[in-house]
């Protein structure tokens, strides 16, 4: 992803009211450590579709007041202590302005984009939120669900982490006014595809496997939250072994239960498995030429190195 | 091969041998992928895999698989009550043993058919691959091309017309029933949407499965239907629709975010889950009054509640179930066929002592 676009600044203190210090006191602190990676696709999708810097900057800010507000929430739902290795904001501050903060950002995204009119956009946005919290609700009610499977998960993971990967790749479009239908659907399962990646990534980071990032290991397991790769690992499990991965408190507890070679063979298996799905969405990015206006079709370079880096980390 | 995937829209010519599995003799195009269904604008991604890299079983395993037998207790099983109820019930004699045993070979035809018809339609409509809980999947996993499940279908279809033809000439008003219930079958197919949302394809399934089959049976061994028949009819009827509306939240997630055909997925979770929990207690109470209108015993109403325990584990499963995608809700659908089988066996052993 391009470095040229990393300075794009998403929160100003100014874009908020001065009389709320401790508001803006908790958006420094939780604009300040994020990578900011949707608002750097978004700023490279724009690059190649020429957008306006003023679009660039609503639909960067919009995509990362979106992610923040959820993952505001989110610590407090799962009660995380930390977020970006400081303390989270529900603990810092309170539960109630965490809440609010969250609830501010969103209403914050429409204002920003209702000023803008793209009425479309504006809809579509607010299916993505509606999605959101509905995979955050569903999410909820897996805690301490031990027998979840993986195409369960896959659901909840299509509504919580796809819809802004799809957001991200269908947005620039849309504010620039191009509602092809085919376009639209290809980069819908393409953003499907990027979610499940990204989010099967993620999870493999819980058990340690290309954990550059530093992740707590274990932190889902602990809290109850059987992750894609944990139940990938656990389909055959009987009852009572569930039970014992259940309470291992450490990685190699888990690799014991499994066998530490079996273990390296269910990542190959794993990464196999996903492997299929960079293939699928590799062919649909490769699809999408005809669909682009020459001058767009640089996108499709760019396009096609997101699953390697979302899922394998490179 | 460059790529194992390729994208098709209806206007290419290549599209429907890809969809029936015609296009090469080496090669299989699973569908992976669809967008805008049963539109002008639809398109499907296929991936294509070398034939002989598919592990399939052999044709048999294929074929049972296919004919989906767990569900064959909701087509067999009260034909074969309905006939324990004239003989041991109320002491008729059968009048045409051998048309009696060739119209249940057929009807087991008809269901094999039927279920293979489903599945062809559902992969050439793009349904079954866009949910793997659907159907048989012997077309998605690659083991038998769609154009070879519809040949089976005829096949079976054949099968079940030789079979059924001596009890239609023994008994010839059988075959208003057979229209009834082939009116039903088809309706089941080509209802639209909102009828079927409306519980349409709900009161087709209870009459097909019910009523009508129970009628049929006796039509065939004793050439009328007794009230008695038809009253056994209505508990399998309502008993089938409950089976199949439990199997149906098994897919309410998807039902509510796709819109499916299914009266359940009309409602949201929870409502959908009330209204099962409140036919899972009518169904049972149906089922313990029609035991006592049969048998005039109450002993026989006491061992079956025994039947009904495996009906129990599905309610509380269904009660304890905090979301669509709960895992209390797993593989409920066969647990209701086992429970809708378990009632089977307690009618076919009360019947026959």
């Amino acid at each position: 992803m391009s470095q040229a676009f990393q300075d794009l600044k998403i929160f100003d203190r100014d874009d908020f009211p001065k009389y709320l210090p401790k508001l803006n006191a908790l958006y420094d602190d939780l604009f300040s450590a994020g990578k900011g990676f949707r608002s750097k696709l978004i700023q490279t999708i724009g690059k190649h579709l020429n957008l306006s810097d003023r679009h660039t900057r609503l639909l960067a800010q919009t995509i990362e007041f979106i992610h923040n507000a959820s993952l505001l929430h989110d610590d407090l739902i799962d009660r995380s202590p930390l977020r970006r290795s400081k303390t989270a904001a529900w603990l810092k501050y309170s539960p109630e302005y965490a809440v609010l903060a969250g609830d501010y950002l969103l209403a914050r995204v429409m204002v920003n984009l209702s000023r803008n009119g793209n009425l479309r956009l504006i809809q579509y946005t607010a299916e993505i939120i509606s999605d959101l919290l509905e995979g955050e609700w569903i999410q909820d009610s897996l805690i301490d669900d031990w027998r979840v499977q993986l195409n369960q998960l896959d659901q909840v993971h299509d509504l919580k982490t796809a819809s802004l990967f799809k957001w991200c790749l269908k947005a620039p479009f849309i504010a620039q006014e191009n509602y092809d239908e085919n376009l639209h659907q290809t980069l819908e399962e393409m953003g499907t595809l990027l979610g499940l990646l990204f989010q099967r990534g993620d999870d493999l980071l819980d058990f340690d496997i290309r954990n550059d990032e530093g992740k707590a290991i274990l932190g889902d397991l602990k809290a109850g939250y059987l992750n894609s790769f944990g139940a990938f690992i656990s389909r055959d499990f009987t009852v009572e072994k569930k039970d014992q991965l259940k309470h291992c408190q450490t990685l190699d507890e888990v690799k014991q239960m499994v066998g530490p070679e079996n273990f390296i063979s269910l990542v190959a298996e794993f990464d196999e498995m996903n492997q299929q799905a960079i293939d699928l969405y590799l062919h649909h990015a490769k699809s999408l030429e005809p669909m682009l206006k020459p001058s767009e079709r640089g996108l499709i370079a760019d396009l096609i190195q997101l699953p390697t880096l979302l899922y394998f980390r490179k | 091969m460059s790529s194992p995937f390729v994208t098709l829209t209806p206007d290419d010519p290549d599209f429907r041998p890809y969809l029936l599995g015609n296009f090469s003799d080496d090669l299989r195009a699973l569908p992976v992928d669809s967008f805008s269904q049963n539109s002008s604008r639809e398109r499907v991604t296929f991936r294509l895999v070398p034939i002989q890299e598919i592990k399939k079983p052999t044709w048999w395993k294929i074929y049972f698989k296919a004919c989906r037998p767990e569900l064959l207790g909701l087509t067999l099983g009260p034909f074969f009550a309905t006939v324990l109820l004239l003989q041991k019930g109320l002491r008729a004699s059968i009048q045409h043993p051998v048309a009696l045993i060739a119209a249940v070979l057929g009807l087991f035809f008809l269901h094999v058919c039927a279920f293979l018809l489903n599945d062809f339609r559902d992969h050439m409509r793009g349904v079954d691959f866009a949910n793997r809980k659907r159907g048989s999947q012997v077309i998605q996993k690659g083991w038998a091309s769609a154009r070879e499940v519809r040949m089976w279908a005829f096949v079976n279809a054949g099968l079940a017309l030789a079979c059924g033809l001596p009890a239609l000439i023994v008994t010839p008003s059988l075959l208003a029933v057979v229209s009834i219930a082939a009116i039903c079958v088809l309706g089941l197919s080509w209802i639209s949407s909102r009828l079927a949302r409306f519980g349409l394809s709900d009161i087709m399934v209870f009459v097909g499965l019910g009523p009508l089959l129970t009628a049929a049976a006796s039509l065939v061994a004793i050439g009328k239907v007794p009230s008695q028949v038809l009253l056994l009819g209505t508990a399998f009827g309502a008993s089938a629709v409950l089976t199949l509306q439990i199997r149906q939240l098994e897919n309410l997630f998807r039902a509510g975010r796709d819109s499916f055909r299914t009266f359940i997925g009309a409602f949201d979770f929870d409502r959908a889950r009330l209204l099962v929990l409140s036919q899972i207690i009518f169904v049972s109470t149906l089922q313990i009054a029609m035991a006592f209108e049969v048998f005039h015993r109450w002993v026989a109403v006491f061992g079956f509640v025994l039947a009904l325990l495996p009906l129990y584990f599905v309610y509380a499963s269904v009660k304890n179930a905090a979301s669509p995608l709960s895992s209390d809700l797993l593989r409920i659908g066969r647990r209701a066929i086992w429970a809708q089988t378990a009632l089977l066996v307690w009618w076919g052993a009360a019947l026959w002592i």
